[in-house]
């Protein structure tokens, strides 16, 4: 990977930069965002509003996901972006079951809700087609355990599954906080509201693009074998060392998750990824299922791959050639035009200017000289 | 006039420094210019040869472009022109020279004739060769997006719109 600059790689026009293009064209719409706002907020009015039979029995809701890790992450295509909502209910029926029947019939119980709604494992989705899903979980405290532990119906085995969202996604604030220098927001809004890449920070941008990676990757495969988010993004936080370079992080984590997996397979066992902050939850869950592990495996190849095809690529062509392959949907192009654009930003700035090396600075000691460029 | 002040205003014209007879002025010299380049730009070689300058060398715009081979030459009392030897610029559409170019696919039209953009009392250091780095970080990006994003003036027959 091109080493970032000393003085902060936004004068460099290196791969950080591009890759940070990348990412802007990852992020949910404006128009998106607010329509997921506003199902969300209705939602959890109608579960946990004044009008809601739940709450008597003490119900609060909150996101939890990649809406409120902030890595949204647009899918390839037409599919659609996936939201989740937990409803914790204080005093559940202490049927696994039973407590998803009370959060299904409440949802029900709503003319729209009930054309939407499909039943999950261990969720309620309510399909908003072409759009997004809100996936509801509906869940009661874990006492005894730490704060915030929770347990949710596993519809299938008919048991409690455990899980701490809060926590974790907490713990994984810690983790982006991690990045040395800069100063960056404390989420705030109850639905937090999505970082301009500029902001998120290098670890929230690399799960942005590890995602997206996974989801171009698996596109065409029937199965579901792909590895979760969830467990894509414990293992960036878990990897992540800080580093203020998107694609030094991004390289890294890819590089740390063949690590983790070689030195299990050297033990004749599988990685566990469990959630940091709730040890019995096993987030890789599904790799019991030899072809869940083998893909994860087979992403990982591939990944590392293509990244240093990335870090091998000469000139614009080239690089934006194998972004395409890595990211689906015209990724390449379409972040070459926004990294062409910021140059020009640049140049209209008067910033821009030669280095004494043979290239371009946006922090060059003495930018260039206004022009027009011209044709004859 | 008494001959005392008549020798003073001579010795006084003799020693005070006379502006030489008025000719064409070519502003910085070959040697102005070839010391400034050295100095912002030691990756250029640049050679003097009576009213010729060749500055030539391989630059890199950004991390992610090509590297370069080019060469600048000015004249004395012309236009400079930069030109890019390797690799050489190629076009989108075959038939349509590459954009903001000026007679050739190598040489790039980094300046509007005829507006004093360009002219010679300025340093190529400080405009041709930043200039060239721009134009092939843009050309690069053109290729991959058809977008020309740097603005510019093209011919009306030019088929490619200006950058949206």
């Amino acid at each position: 990977m091109a080493m970032p600059s000393a003085a902060g790689s936004a004068s460099d026009f290196g791969l950080d930069d591009l890759l940070l293009d990348v990412c802007e064209e990852l992020q949910i719409t404006e128009t998106q965002e607010q329509r997921a706002r506003t199902a969300y907020g209705a939602v959890g009015e109608w579960l946990a509003g004044d009008g809601s039979p739940l709450r008597t029995l003490g119900v609060r809701v909150y996101p939890q996901g990649s809406l409120a890790l902030r890595t949204t992450t647009k899918p390839r295509g037409k599919e659609e972006y996936d939201l989740d909502i937990v409803c914790e209910v204080a005093r559940a029926p202490a049927s696994p079951l039973d407590l998803y029947d009370l959060v299904l019939r409440r949802l029900k119980q709503h003319a729209d809700y009930s054309k939407r709604l499909v039943e999950m494992k261990r969720c309620v989705r309510l399909d908003y087609a072409g759009d997004f899903h809100l996936d509801v979980l509906p869940g009661r405290p874990q006492h005894g355990g730490q704060p915030n532990a929770i347990q949710i119906p596993d519809t299938d085995l008919e048991q409690w599954h455990p899980t701490n969202p809060i926590e974790f996604i907490r713990w994984f604030e810690e983790q982006v906080r991690r990045q040395r220098s800069r100063v960056l927001k404390a989420m705030q809004a109850p639905l937090p509201a999505p970082l301009a890449p500029e902001v998120a920070g290098p670890l929230r941008n690399s799960v942005q693009l590890t995602k997206r990676y996974r989801d171009n990757q698996f596109y065409f495969v029937t199965e579901d074998v792909a590895p979760r988010s969830i467990v894509l993004t414990a293992l960036s936080g878990e990897i992540y060392d800080g580093s203020e370079s998107l694609s030094e992080t991004f390289a890294n984590v890819a590089a740390g998750m063949m690590q983790r997996k070689r030195e299990a397979d050297s033990r004749h066992q599988r990685l566990v990824v469990r959630n940091p902050v709730s040890p019995s939850e096993d987030f890789s869950e599904r790799w019991v299922d030899p072809r869940c592990y083998q893909a994860f495996g087979d992403l990982l190849s591939a990944l590392a791959v293509d990244l240093a095809r990335l870090q091998r690529a000469r000139g614009l062509g080239e690089v934006s050639r194998v972004l395409d392959e890595m990211f689906g949907d015209n990724l390449g192009v379409r972040s070459v035009d926004r990294y062409s654009r910021r140059v020009q930003a640049a140049r209209e700035r008067r910033v821009l200017g030669p280095t004494a090396m043979g290239g371009l600075s946006s922090a060059a000691r003495r930018p260039a000289q206004p022009h027009t460029f011209h044709h004859d | 006039m008494r001959r005392g002040v008549q020798r003073n205003l001579i010795r006084s014209i003799m020693t005070r420094s006379i502006p030489r007879a008025p000719f064409r002025d070519h502003g910085a010299s070959l040697a102005v210019q070839r010391r400034a380049l050295l100095a912002a730009h030691p990756w250029l070689s640049v050679t003097v040869q009576g009213t010729l300058l060749t500055a030539e060398g391989t630059c890199q715009p950004t991390p992610l472009t090509a590297r370069y081979r080019v060469r600048i030459g000015y004249r004395l009392g012309f236009s400079p022109v930069a030109e890019i030897l390797d690799p050489v610029p190629i076009r989108r559409d075959p038939r349509v020279r590459v954009i903001h170019t000026l007679g050739r696919d190598s040489v790039p039209c980094l300046f509007l004739p005829g507006v004093r953009e360009w002219h010679a009392r300025l340093l190529l250091a400080a405009t041709i060769v930043p200039w060239l780095l721009e134009w092939l970080v843009f050309y690069e990006a053109w290729h991959v997006t058809g977008n020309w994003v740097a603005g510019g003036v093209l011919p009306a027959n030019y088929p490619e719109a200006a950058s949206p």
